[in-house]
């Protein structure tokens, strides 16, 4: 049992295995006897089932097309030749001596290749730890420098006390100021009227006060064009 | 020759490389021609031809390299621990389609070989010596593989038009 399996496993594929049913019987390449070839392939596939080895489904491929080459060898040539000439006269050989020719001829470079990495194999470098950028050793310290900069550090240290920096712009102000520009403008005035300063945290006020006006109905919005100015309006009170 | 002094300038420059170094980054480190540094070259391998010398300037993907001369590997596997890796047959199989055949979708390995590659591809790729090149473009546009520089240094060979030509049929039956 254990040196079948052995032997069944030197076959990688179904191409394998008929380069070795080819060379084990001497036939030529170009001439398979596919009868008698066919038949000891399938003997084998049958002593993997012997063996409870699952058969891969390439196997079984390549056995149903031995199987239709077999058959195409033995019908007489007759019955499909007015159709297509020039195909009828192709050994039915032909497509599989060209793979297993092609299969061949890289199973010989792989031999080639192997032997060439063993003759590299054979050869050592030096291998080299100088890394690309070479870092010198920090230069000029003294335990003095260390001494000062923790000095220094102490001076500089930050006060527990923080400042906390009144709020400039309230929306509550934004509001009151809005509308008390727009019963003193009658009821219309431009958007950039509402931020003098241009400041940053004037614009976000007077945008969020802009919002809560609407949400109250106290305004609407007015813009006759895209890109057009924008008019801030009084809405008259309804009722 | 005036030249001769930057003999000690590429021995030392090869020294500590640890990757191939080609003529063209010799001639600039150098401050010399690319011509020049590969005469040097060729004169410094004459000299090192010697049998008193035991290390070598080999051409390697497209660079050099010093090497130890082979006559010393067993000498050199007492001291060193050296690990095989070696490639099983398939994976070599596969390996040499690669390359010979680059650009190639893996499908086209698999019509080759009559087996599926999958698990060998993977570990090609892990060994560095294959990598994915582009997209065939066709229908699922498949990856395409190719060889590496690592594949050119496991393999001694210069360039890819360095690979021993492909024998021809009926020369070689059996």
């Amino acid at each position: 049992m254990s040196d079948y399996s052995i032997k069944l496993d030197v076959f990688e594929g179904p191409l394998d295995l008929l380069m070795h049913l080819i060379e084990k019987n001497k036939v030529d390449i170009y001439d398979i006897p596919i009868v008698e070839i066919t038949g000891q392939y399938l003997a084998y596939l049958d002593r993997f089932k012997e063996y409870n080895i699952e058969i891969a489904s390439e196997f079984l491929v390549m056995a149903a097309n031995l199987l239709y080459i077999k058959s195409r060898l033995l019908l007489p040539l007759t019955a499909a030749a007015d159709s297509d000439e020039s195909e009828e006269e192709l050994d039915p050989r032909q497509e599989l001596v060209e793979r297993l020719i092609e299969y061949r001829r890289f199973k010989a470079m792989s031999g080639l290749l192997s032997q060439l990495g063993e003759e590299q194999a054979r050869l050592f470098y030096h291998v080299s730890d100088l890394p690309t950028i070479e870092y010198l050793p920090l230069a000029e310290l003294d335990v003095k420098i260390l001494a000062q900069a923790f000095a220094a550090l102490k001076e500089t240290a930050v006060e527990e006390t923080t400042v906390v920096v009144r709020e400039e712009f309230n929306i509550q102000d934004k509001i009151a100021g809005i509308l008390a520009l727009l019963t003193k403008s009658s009821g219309r005035i431009e958007l950039t009227d509402i931020v003098p300063t241009r400041r940053r945290a004037e614009i976000v006020a007077a945008f969020l006060a802009l919002l809560e006006l609407i949400k109250l109905k106290k305004i609407i919005i007015e813009q006759a064009t895209p890109f057009a100015a924008i008019f801030i309006c009084l809405r008259e009170e309804q009722g | 020759m005036f030249y001769d002094n930057y003999k000690g300038d590429i021995e030392a420059v090869l020294f500590v490389s640890n990757e191939p170094v080609t003529a063209e980054h010799l001639a600039e480190v150098l401050a010399i021609d690319v011509q020049n540094v590969e005469e040097l070259i060729t004169k410094m391998q004459m000299d090192m031809m010697d049998s008193a010398r035991g290390i070598m300037i080999i051409k390697t993907a497209g660079g050099y390299r010093l090497a130890t001369k082979p006559e010393y590997a067993d000498l050199l596997s007492r001291i060193v621990q050296t690990v095989e890796q070696k490639l099983s047959v398939p994976a070599m199989e596969t390996l040499a389609i690669i390359a010979y055949k680059q650009p190639v979708t893996r499908q086209e390995v698999e019509d080759i070989r009559g087996v599926k590659i999958d698990g060998i591809l993977s570990k090609l790729l892990e060994h560095s010596l294959v990598r994915e090149i582009g997209r065939k473009e066709v229908i699922g546009r498949p990856i395409l593989y190719g060889t590496t520089t690592k594949f050119l240094q496991t393999f001694g060979l210069n360039d890819l038009t360095d690979l021993p030509p492909i024998a021809l049929d009926r020369a070689m039956n059996n």
